[in-house]
């Protein structure tokens, strides 16, 4: 019985010490995630729809058993010129997270990938900046002045192909051309969820919106 | 054994990954880019370092039928600093090898030197050891995601490597990692076998 | 989430999303104890078991003691008309959910020694070495976090979010021993061949896996 006691104290004291101990660090960081967290989500809805001043409350519809999450666009007066829809569809081994902005007749205006962990090199390359950078480019970069790069906002190529597409051409093939949506090379299945993850929501949202569900 | 020895001995002799097979997960699963390795072997070193150091002083005041829970109670404790301060500071990290940062809990490597070197030893020694445990970690882990990233992706650190090559994509997947890990550890025994001659 | 649903969830973690060949979750008793059939369908079914059960418990333990709504035991008892948000503990998951499981498979061990000891004597030595297995704890957050299967999410939040950590604990569990057997038989086999020096033991486990792993990667795609 003592023994027990003897334990049972000393797991206890060692686990109150490491909940206070989370407790405090959970302050401290508390603040700097859920930043991050809505910095990413600003930053995403600015370049989604890049004339909008101001944007609405996220507002939930649910329709055909799927949830679609949005927010209205507003223009300076205060008059909706769009709608930026929030999506998730399962990719090759993550969750893929679009917010797509639209105008009233569905027609894409940009569309920013908020979070994906798809796999590194393939996948992951719905994030890649336009970029010539080489280890050798780099390497030289180090010992040659640099010009002070200007703080612009580039848009990954992939995601910059959706811009001004409207929902019928939202389809993936392999080799280029401008109508449609080019995969991304040896990651199909990661660019095929992406353009799901924008051309359904637009229907389903359309459809919603021609019934007058909003 | 010198101090200095006990440092060195988890980059060669017992690497924890490529002699002892421990923390096989992670080393598979985070060795698809060197950022993404990296981040991994770093937080591996904090969380080894500092737990090894904590359960060398607390080893005397433990009894020793629950010596496990409390060092898991421990380690999970630094685990989640460690995840926290990663989601609040480097998110985009967070994302991509998050789910790899919380199960370093269960990771042999970190409860394998508790139990067979901080239980034991104190806090100075359990201190290197951590350290050159981790440092061995980090090393095996880059090996790996080195040859991945270059074959697999044309990549390294993200930057390419050979202008208008068209990589290996299969190196990059989840079968490169074993393939790429079953022939390190390959190269690493024709390396000791020699030095053993 | 209706019947389809249901088993796509089970396709996709067992076939598809196969924590061996492609999470890596699990690695360290799966290259341990693939040396023979027999002891790997041990393993094979004390995991099912363990990650189905732990599935349901740290559910529990997320749902009435660490996220913080209406139906946190904590926030019924002392909560007293305070802001929910105050009774948020989900910063002690990973803590609570590795205890949860190693009391669990302790306590299960216990109980079957007691009630079945035929079961015991079969399931019994792999038992301890399952709370240091990532699998179990891997199962646990993702079942927390969830997934989006054909336009559905999954997941914590999400209707019948028990039913999904089950279906998906269990699903996880078989594909670990589907893996673990396929391995198996293999390396029973290896045993008996001539293999180079450098390759013997581990390094020929890793390509041989890598080479199932290639195989699998034939279902991805299957669901989306």
């Amino acid at each position: 019985m003592k023994t027990i006691l003897h334990y049972g104290l000393v797991l206890l004291l060692i686990a109150g010490v490491a909940g206070v101990g989370l407790s405090l660090v959970d302050r401290i960081t508390k603040g700097p995630i859920s930043e991050a967290q809505s910095k990413r989500l600003e930053e995403g809805q600015k370049l989604a729809f890049p004339s909008a001043s101001s944007f609405g409350e996220l507002k939930k519809l649910e329709t055909d058993g799927k949830t679609i999450e949005y927010y209205e666009v507003f223009d300076e007066g205060k008059n909706v010129i769009g709608y930026e829809l929030l999506y998730s569809v399962g990719g090759y081994q993550s969750r893929i997270k679009v917010l797509t902005g639209i105008e009233p007749d569905g027609k894409v205006v940009a569309i920013r990938v908020l979070e994906q962990a798809e796999t590194p090199g393939l996948g992951a390359e719905v994030d890649a900046l336009p970029s010539s950078d080489t280890i050798f480019s780099a390497i030289t970069g180090l010992f040659s002045k640099k010009e002070d790069k200007s703080e612009e906002v580039q848009i990954p190529w992939f995601q910059a192909q959706f811009s001004g597409k409207t929902p019928e051409e939202l389809i993936v093939v392999k080799t280029k051309d401008q109508k449609h949506i080019t995969a991304l090379s040896g990651a199909t299945i990661t660019s095929t969820a992406v353009t799901k993850a924008v051309k359904e929501p637009i229907e389903l949202f359309l459809k919603a919106k021609a019934e007058g569900q909003l | 054994m010198s101090l200095f020895k006990e440092f060195l001995k988890g980059i060669w002799e017992k690497n924890p990954v490529l002699v002892l097979s421990l923390g096989l997960c992670p080393t598979l699963a985070t060795s698809g880019s060197m950022k993404n390795a990296v981040g991994m072997g770093l937080s591996v070193i904090a969380v080894l370092t500092f737990s090894n150091i904590i359960i060398s002083l607390i080893k005397s005041f433990v009894p020793s039928k629950i010596r496990i829970p409390c060092y898991i109670i421990v380690i999970a404790f630094l685990v989640t600093v460690v995840d926290m301060l990663i989601a609040g500071f480097a998110p985009e990290l967070s994302k991509a090898i998050g789910l790899f940062i919380k199960l370093i809990v269960v990771n042999c490597i970190i409860l394998g030197r508790a139990e067979a070197f901080a239980a034991k030893n104190n806090p100075l020694r359990a201190a290197l050891d951590g350290l050159g445990m981790g440092i061995g970690f980090l090393i095996a882990i880059s090996i790996i995601a080195t040859v991945r990233e270059v074959l697999g992706a044309n990549k390294w650190f993200g930057l390419t490597v050979v202008p208008g090559w068209d990589p290996i994509g299969i190196m990059i997947l989840p079968a490169g990692a074993l393939l790429t890990f079953g022939l390190v550890m390959a190269v690493r025994n024709v390396l000791a076998q020699r030095r053993a001659k | 989430m209706n019947l389809a649903t249901a088993f796509l969830v089970i396709i996709s973690v067992v076939l598809v999303n196969n924590f061996i060949f492609s999470r890596f979750l699990g690695y360290c008793p799966y290259i341990g104890v693939s040396t023979e059939k027999k002891s790997a369908l041990g393993m094979g079914l004390a995991v099912i078991f363990v990650m189905t059960l732990a599935s349901v418990v740290c559910w529990l333990v997320y749902h009435f003691f660490l996220y913080p709504s209406e139906s946190n035991l904590f926030y019924k008892i002392f909560g007293n008309g305070q802001n929910v948000e105050s009774f948020d503990l989900r910063y002690l998951m990973t803590l609570t959910f590795i205890l949860v499981i190693a009391a669990l498979v302790q306590f299960v061990e216990m109980v079957i020694q007691k009630i079945a000891p035929p079961l015991y004597a079969a399931l019994g030595i792999y038992l301890p070495l399952i709370t240091t297995n990532c699998a179990v704890l891997g199962v646990t957050i993702l079942n927390i976090e969830g997934v989006t299967i054909n336009g559905v999410q999954l997941g914590y939040g999400h209707p019948m979010s028990l039913l999904f950590g089950v279906l998906q604990g269990f699903g996880a569990g078989c594909g670990f021993l589907l893996a673990l057997m396929l391995m198996a038989g293999i390396r029973e086999r290896l045993a008996l061949v001539e293999i180079p020096k450098p390759f013997r033991g581990m390094p020929i486990a890793f390509l041989t896996a890598a080479l199932l792993a290639i195989a699998f990667m034939g279902f991805a795609g299957l669901v989306k």
